[in-house]
């Protein structure tokens, strides 16, 4: 089970229609890095670009800070530019780290996804709750549910998409000058 | 040397508008594959020599500020002291040709936003000025060298696959408009 982007299949599927003759491995993977990149580090910096314009992910709360500095303070793993008191979607960091891209050869398609993994390092759990066994895209999924999506592409994503194919059209282009 | 193209410097347009027959010092043939292989030229001459760390006017571009350094974004994006006007790339990434007619290119920024970034960050208004938009006569000459047995050479017979590729972008530039 995976998390799919939205806002991106239907950009990926045109640019693709036009580029029937050109299409090539190289530009897809390309583009999935791209995507999934642009995701990875908006993210980490803490906006979404779930909607057309980035927007700051929804701060936390002043009960969450707290528990992320005694998580920390612990000793426990934190993920890449963690920090207790901003919102980056990043606690022990395995959900952003399972963020993947693929394509798969004459599928006309990139998926970028939240891997199905498991997640080995178990979060801090509050008192009275049970400890709970969900992967990483349950995580997503929950995140995304509960007011921080973060899966998709706003506008200038895709108009660096369309760049992205452009310059290689125009690489061909100029191939044939030679 | 004079300059080839006209520039438009605002917050609202940033533009250079290159003559090809001023550039090539010739009646160039009226061929869109060429127009948009010397406008991508000009792009990759801009974002490259940006990348590097070196303005429009040869010099290094003025260092970044401490708080600029220590801020969260500058650690995500894994940038060091090298000063090339990229964080996430959107500006460079985003510098496209507009529209050409015969013996015109204009290059722009589509996207207000950038528009405005890249006016700043040439101008200086809010930030160091680091001036990168534009040519430099070494650049000129290069494009000059690599275009110039194509701009001499007669019409070349079109091949189906050429005239694929431009009905490519033509469809491509569609999607921005309505897409983005």
């Amino acid at each position: 089970m995976g998390v799919r982007v939205k806002n991106l299949d239907r950009v990926f599927s045109k640019i693709f229609t036009v580029l029937k003759l050109t299409r090539n491995e190289e530009l897809m993977r390309e583009m999935g890095a791209f995507s999934k990149d642009r995701i990875f580090k908006m993210t980490k910096s803490g906006k979404s670009i779930f909607w057309p314009a980035a927007k700051a992910i929804n701060g936390l709360k002043e009960v969450t800070k707290k528990i992320r500095k005694s998580w920390a303070g612990k000793g426990n793993q934190v993920g890449s530019y963690f920090s207790p008191n901003r919102s980056n979607l990043t606690m022990t960091g395995q959900m952003l780290d399972a963020l993947k891209h693929k394509y798969t050869r004459g599928s006309n398609k990139v998926n970028i996804f939240i891997e199905d993994s498991s997640r080995p390092v178990k979060g801090p759990v509050l008192r009275g709750k049970k400890p709970e066994n969900l992967t990483n895209a349950q995580v997503a999924r929950r995140v995304a549910a509960n007011g921080r999506p973060f899966m998709g592409m706003d506008d200038l994503g895709k108009r660096r998409l369309i760049q992205l194919a452009k310059r290689k059209l125009r690489d061909e282009i100029k191939k044939e000058f030679k | 040397m004079a300059k080839p193209y006209k520039e438009v410097i605002s917050e609202k347009k940033m533009e250079l508008e290159i003559s090809l027959d001023e550039l090539f010092g010739t009646k160039v043939p009226n061929d869109q594959a060429l127009r948009e292989a010397i406008g991508q030229s000009v792009i990759d001459k801009i974002v490259n020599r940006t990348e590097s760390g070196e303005g429009v006017n040869g010099r290094p571009f003025k260092p970044y500020s401490a708080a600029y350094k220590k801020s969260n974004q500058f650690d995500v994006y894994g940038k060091s002291n090298d000063v090339n006007l990229t964080l996430t790339g959107d500006m460079l990434g985003t510098l496209d040709i507009k529209a050409q007619s015969r013996g015109v290119i204009k290059i722009v920024w589509q996207d207000s936003t950038q528009n405005a970034k890249a006016f700043n960050h040439h101008t200086g208004d809010t930030l160091p000025r680091r001036p990168f938009f534009g040519l430099k006569d070494s650049e000129i000459e290069d494009i000059k060298k690599e275009f110039k047995d194509r701009v001499e050479a007669e019409s070349p017979n079109r091949t189906q696959r050429l005239g694929d590729l431009i009905k490519g972008l033509t469809r491509l530039n569609q999607i921005t408009k309505e897409e983005v």
